[in-house]
């Protein structure tokens, strides 16, 4: 056990902490928006170029 | 021949035969109320066998002087499943990622934001462990403090991988609490559920129906995620590495006997090695203390927090979003796969006959597996 942590470094640790997992959080939630959204762009510019017959049905 | 009399029975003291009893119990909750099976299964035998005196079963290797066959076999998975090495957690997430889909999650990247909110619990429990420190009530300096508060990340091999680096003489209470809060969801959840949302919010109608999500898609989350999050939280990279990897391994579809593998054999295997082990990290001098009793409170207090933290970040994102949502599922950001996805489903269909929540709380449930284990790293690398 450690003995002479104080209030201050607890927390500097706790909202370090909390704060870390909500930013890496967030930067997920757009990193994953954004491969959604390339991929729903490669989707559409591929059927441009196929016959209709034969293109990817849009995301629902 | 004085040997051959030589038996456990004098050096059994009243603490092994109360936690005899508790291995019991573990067994019983696991085959006749069927919670948590294969956890608390091989957890109560583990318990069994650590208070059973004079086995040498739990003698480690590191004990035994490196004199051949004295290390016992418990001790020899202890020292190298857990206290020297850690694999053994580590192992469990290749598992656990390839049974996760992620698709839920991907199809709604919003809600990634509710796995995180599902931490909150952590954090109120470090501080409540720090406290009862303080004032000398229990001797929780930082390492046990965070110990203890991950049990609210409702993350069994995340709780035990944390213990057993940061306080080591903790892990088999707080993986048997975690666990046994785990198994007890349905009963902890629905109240916080309803104490913190009313029935307008309650019964709001999610289309079943999620955008489908391509396999381009489900192969590039992985690999992106395990570049970002190990970039910056490089003590998540045992855990995050490893569920990342066995969910491209699933999501890639090209080496299904390796995800065969590493959904059953392979997790099977650990899961009997790593509960037993757990089980006998709970010898009857290290439980039979006052402070067993205040890491189940703050346990349950960190599960509780976490939840409702949860369900407040929902009912926030609900007045901004486009799309009806509805709070019930920031509960399932408690990372008990599947269990906390299933009481949203539950609990939504009770509110709304309509509803069919479950796919779409088990979009926060992921995400909560992945927030645990960031909060661990994270953790890891301030106090380890």
């Amino acid at each position: 056990m450690e003995i002479n942590w104080t209030w201050g470094q607890a927390w500097q640790i706790t909202y370090m902490s909390f704060g870390l997992v909500l930013a890496i959080l967030v930067m997920l939630a757009v990193v994953t928006w954004l491969i959604g959204f390339i991929g729903g762009r490669k989707v559409r510019s591929a059927n441009e170029t196929v016959p209709e017959h034969e293109r990817t049905p849009p995301k629902q | 021949m004085e040997g051959f009399f030589h038996n456990g029975i004098g050096a059994l003291s009243w603490g092994n035969a109360v936690m005899l009893a508790v291995g019991l119990a573990f067994i019983w909750l696991a085959i006749v109320k069927k919670w948590e099976p294969y956890e608390l299964l091989p957890i109560g035998v583990g318990v069994i066998l650590a208070n059973l005196p004079a086995t040498g079963l739990l003698v480690q290797p590191h004990e035994a002087g490196g004199e051949f066959g004295s290390a016992g076999l418990l001790g020899v998975f202890i020292e190298y499943g857990l206290l020297r090495y850690t694999i053994l957690p580590q192992l469990i997430f290749l598992g656990l990622g390839a049974m996760t889909d992620f698709g839920p999650l991907i199809a709604n990247p919003r809600l990634f934001l509710l796995g995180a909110a599902a931490q909150l619990g952590i954090f109120i429990a470090f501080i409540g462990a720090l406290l009862l420190g303080h004032l000398g009530v229990a001797e929780f300096g930082l390492r046990e403090a965070a110990a203890i508060a991950i049990i609210g990340g409702a993350d069994g091999p995340t709780t035990i991988y944390l213990t057993s680096q940061l306080a080591p003489g903790l892990m088999g209470v707080t993986a048997a609490a975690a666990y046994s809060y785990m198994a007890m969801v349905a009963i902890i959840q629905p109240r916080i559920i309803l104490a913190l949302t009313t029935r307008k919010e309650r019964k709001i109608y999610m289309r079943p129906q999620l955008r489908s999500v391509s396999q381009r898609e489900k192969i590039v989350f992985p690999i992106v995620c395990t570049i970002l999050v190990i970039l910056l939280v490089p003590g998540s990279a045992p855990l995050i590495g490893m569920f990342m990897f066995g969910n491209l391994l699933r999501e890639s579809e090209v080496v299904p006997r390796l995800v065969e593998a590493a959904e059953y054999s392979l997790v099977n295997i650990v899961t009997i090695i790593l509960m037993l082990c757990v089980g006998a990290s709970m010898p009857a001098e290290v439980v039979m203390r006052p402070e067993t009793v205040m890491i189940l409170a703050l346990g349950l207090v960190a599960f509780a927090g976490g939840t409702a933290g949860g369900v407040l970040m929902a009912r926030v994102m609900r007045l901004v979003s486009r799309e009806p949502l509805n709070p019930i599922i920031g509960a399932a950001g408690v990372s008990a796969v599947p269990m906390s996805a299933r009481v949203a489903q539950h609990m939504g269909q009770k509110e709304n006959p309509r509803n069919f929540l479950l796919m779409h709380a088990m979009g926060p449930n992921v995400a909560g597996v992945i927030s645990s284990a960031v909060v661990a790293g994270a953790f890891l690398a301030i106090l380890g």
